[in-house]
């Protein structure tokens, strides 16, 4: 039965991530973190981590691992089916009526209205990290973690450039020689 | 992934036109769901109906559910207990806030362009702070920027009769 619920939790996120994975981070947070406490606010940014990191998108990534922490293989494949099920059927009713969305104002608005929407949920994302890396809330006041907010600087200078799985591999072979000192 | 899919069915095999790819582009974007899934569903349907989008689907969500399943076995990232590790995830998760960033620098060049979307994305930046369900943001947005192009369309088909 966790499988069940695990597909059904994933179809509504399936419904709602328009126009890229990054929708999801947000609402991920708010059911696994916030409402249930099934991983603390750092263990959900590692898992997200781990999804940027091996190829794939993101979302679908973040799905299997969440389904497989729940109910290993068969929760991580109805997690994942549950977040692909709209997307399919909705793709192949919709190419059956390609010609009838094309150029109406209402489909030309609702795509601005998603854009926007996908800079609202990328700003709740940054929140989100720089209250589990750079910012420390522990004791009551607010502490600036400086290696952190120097990696974070630096990352925002090269992510132009330089691949993020690359930057990600990198940042991780600091921290873990920081460590030995 | 749009631009492989345009090599390799348009350029490689010739299964596709370039007019498909720009009708491609525009569906990812309105279907709900992940552009990876989109883009595959798109191309099986176009060459083999809904059987041909399935399995599209499939492929490509497969090989990475097989890596992040390994990946789980492996490192149980719930509840980890080794100091080095721990100390090499704080800096990554301050490498993807960076790259997060940058990306909402990104996308924010460009959602911001005329003056109607300021007073919008302040509206959306409010509700995101006090706490909404993420769930209404979305709706409120898609819904919005809809009606708001419709309002702006009927008007000016007003001023040309």
């Amino acid at each position: 039965m966790i499988a069940l619920s695990l597909f059904l939790q994933f179809l509504k996120y399936g419904l709602l991530c328009f126009g890229g994975g990054y929708m999801i981070i947000p609402l991920l947070y708010a059911d696994l973190v916030e409402k249930t406490s099934t991983l603390t606010p750092e263990s959900y940014g590692n898992l997200l981590a781990v999804s940027q990191m091996t190829p794939g998108a993101v979302s679908v990534n973040t799905a299997t691992y969440v389904g497989f922490m729940q109910d290993s293989v068969w929760g991580s494949i109805a997690a994942t089916l549950g977040l692909c099920t709209p997307t399919f059927i909705l793709c192949v009713i919709i190419l059956s009526f390609l010609n009838f969305y094309k150029n109406k104002p209402w489909a030309i608005g609702f795509l601005k209205g998603i854009k926007w929407a996908a800079f609202i949920m990328i700003l709740s994302a940054v929140i989100l990290f720089a209250k589990i890396s750079v910012l420390d809330f522990s004791n009551g006041s607010i502490k600036i973690n400086l290696l952190e907010l120097g990696i974070m600087a630096v990352a925002i200078c090269l992510a132009k450039k330089v691949p993020f799985t690359v930057l990600l591999l990198l940042s991780a072979c600091i921290g873990w020689g920081v460590s030995y000192l | 992934m749009i631009p492989v899919i345009e090599n390799t069915f348009v350029k490689k095999h010739k299964l596709l036109k370039e007019s498909d790819i720009v009708d491609m582009i525009g569906i990812t974007q309105i279907v709900p769901g992940l552009i990876a899934i989109n883009s595959a569903c798109f191309v099986g349907h176009k060459l083999a109906g809904w059987k041909g989008a399935f399995t599209a689907t499939l492929g490509v969500i497969l090989p990475s559910m097989i890596i992040i399943m390994i990946i789980a076995v492996l490192f149980p990232l719930e509840n980890l207990s080794n100091l080095h590790l721990l100390q090499a995830f704080q800096c990554i998760r301050a490498c993807v806030l960076g790259v997060f960033i940058f990306l909402a620098y990104r996308i924010g060049k460009k959602v911001l362009r005329s003056y109607i979307d300021l007073p919008l994305a302040f509206l959306l930046l409010v509700l995101l702070v006090s706490k909404i369900n993420s769930v209404w943001i979305i709706v409120i947005s898609c819904v919005s920027g809809a009606l708001y192009e419709v309002y702006i369309r009927s008007k000016l088909m007003g001023k040309k009769k």
